[in-house]
């Protein structure tokens, strides 16, 4: 006898295949919907990121703030500008007004961003650098209203050493990159500055054009080595106005410098180094106005534009874990140029005028993450 | 009972996808007010930033939409808030380079320190800098 299905159609095949098509089709409309959506917020976000990114960089080299004299009550501060109020230009910047926004940055990041970003949705880091990528010197010897003698760190740990109003300058020269010598030699010493180092013997002469960023109290070290007992000097002429005496003591590479620091003017210098009898060698030279520096116990043989991070960073800059980076770049310069000189302006010393080519342009990274 | 089985099955389908079609279109939404209430704050601090560094003398126009996604909103500056915020259910702020904004049109409002800027209909605004100040003027 024929069995006779009890069930009715409704429960067939075709009803539950149709029906788990239709949903494996509505799972996939809300996919795309979903990824849609995610697609115009993400984009939304980023374009909100740039726009503030921009906007912000572009407010730090455009305005001088609000208090225009902002940087003399910085607690105070109502919108944050980094120009100079007397330069009236756009990019001219304030040197006082860049210190002091380290400064309130490190101290309340968050009011700060808040201020600046209009929310606090994201954070911010901005990074000053000189246009030089390989050096610190666009900031060397700038003149600061607001600190006569001290240090101000920003958050990387890069340091402004501030000495009699000015920031301090590390001139640095490697013995081999002389303009004019006479009778040396440059000898390749893996072990030395820049794997080279020069010979100088009784009579031999170098001469180095420098250019000094502004007035100052100098001190000259120079690292040295020598072979016999008798410690050797080194005669530096600075253009025959006066002369610094450094005694190389040692047998082993080191560090010696003068007793007292003299002063040198603004300009270019031509500074002569000689020797008075026997042999030496000679790595490199530094002139500073930070007396206090002592490059024999620093690492990469206290050039201080190697150890020290080239570029002041300021703000949060741990960006690890941020799904969105976006920087703006924008360059400035600074007011206080060099006394008396404007970028690429004649400078007249003593009635003899000089090519200044002292680079004071700054580049301003201004990044937001979130 | 397996009509009723189905037929249940189907309601409840339909209910699940009513729901998330629902909340969707909410989000959809959501995400369109954002946009037009961020863009709307971004014009007005794009174009009061531009006056404001352009320097003293300049003036332009610009136009401030009627609404945000069908509802009216508000514009407030604060004295002391280098910021611009645009406010409609949702509210959404935008840095600025001055503080130094005074609103000259007949819709502003001035209350303390805040200056408001009640929109229901599209507005042209004319913006110029006077001497480090910026004006808000109804444009004639």
């Amino acid at each position: 006898m024929k069995r006779i299905n009890k069930r009715g159609q409704i429960f067939t095949f075709d009803f539950i295949f149709a029906t788990g098509i239709f949903l494996v089709i509505l799972a996939g409309v809300i996919y795309l919907w979903d990824s849609t959506i995610y697609g115009i917020d993400s984009s939304e976000k980023n374009y909100e990121i740039n726009w503030i990114s921009e906007t912000t960089a572009e407010q730090l080299v455009r305005i001088p703030g609000i208090p225009k004299d902002w940087w003399k009550n910085p607690e105070n501060v109502t919108v944050l500008g980094l120009v100079d109020a007397d330069g009236g230009y756009n990019r001219i910047l304030d040197i006082d007004k860049l210190l002091h926004f380290s400064n309130i940055t490190n101290k309340n990041y968050s009011i700060v961003r808040n201020k600046l970003l209009g929310t606090g949705k994201y954070n911010f880091y901005a990074e000053f650098s000189c246009l030089n990528d390989s050096n610190r010197d666009c900031f060397s010897g700038i003149y600061v209203d607001s600190l006569y003698n001290g240090n101000l760190t920003c958050s990387n740990g890069f340091n402004f050493s501030v000495i009699n109003n000015r920031i301090s300058s590390y001139l640095w020269k490697e013995a081999e990159g002389y303009d004019e010598q006479f009778g040396t030699s440059t000898i390749v010493d893996g072990t030395v500055s820049n794997s080279e180092y020069v010979k100088v013997g009784a009579d031999d002469w170098m001469l180095y054009n420098i250019s000094f960023p502004a007035d100052g109290d100098y001190k000259l070290w120079a690292r040295c080595s020598k072979t016999g007992a008798m410690s050797r000097e080194i005669n530096v002429e600075v253009e025959n106005v006066f002369s610094f005496i450094v005694e190389c003591t040692s047998n082993d590479w080191s560090w010696t410098s003068t007793s007292d620091a003299k002063e040198v003017k603004v300009g270019w210098h031509l500074v002569n180094l000689s020797k008075t009898s026997d042999w030496v060698n000679l790595d490199a030279i530094l002139f500073t106005t930070d007396l206090s520096y002592n490059p024999d116990d620093k690492p990469d043989f206290g050039n201080f534009n190697i150890m020290q991070p080239i570029s002041c960073i300021t703000g949060n800059y741990s960006t690890e874990n941020s799904i969105l980076i976006v920087s703006d770049t924008k360059t400035a310069t600074f007011s206080d140029v060099a006394e008396g000189c404007n970028p690429s302006d004649i400078c007249l010393r003593d009635g003899v005028s000089q090519p200044h080519n002292w680079d004071r342009t700054i580049r301003l990274k201004f990044v937001v993450w979130g | 009972m397996e009509f009723l089985i189905s037929i249940s099955l189907v309601l409840i389908i339909f209910m699940i996808m009513g729901i998330v079609i629902y909340q969707k279109y909410v989000g959809v939404t959501d995400t369109k007010i954002d946009i037009a209430g961020r863009h709307t704050a971004d014009t007005i601090a794009e174009n009061i930033n531009e006056i404001s560094s352009v320097g003293n003398g300049y003036s332009q126009f610009f136009t401030l939409p009627g609404e945000i996604y069908g509802d009216s909103y508000t514009v407030e500056f604060y004295k002391n808030e280098p910021a611009v915020f645009v406010k409609s259910g949702m509210t959404w702020s935008s840095p600025l380079f001055t503080t130094n904004i005074t609103c000259l049109m007949s819709i502003c409002e001035t209350s303390g320190d805040i200056t408001r800027i009640n929109l229901n209909s599209t507005k042209k605004v004319r913006i110029s800098n006077h001497e480090g100040v910026v004006y808000l003027e109804d444009s004639i």
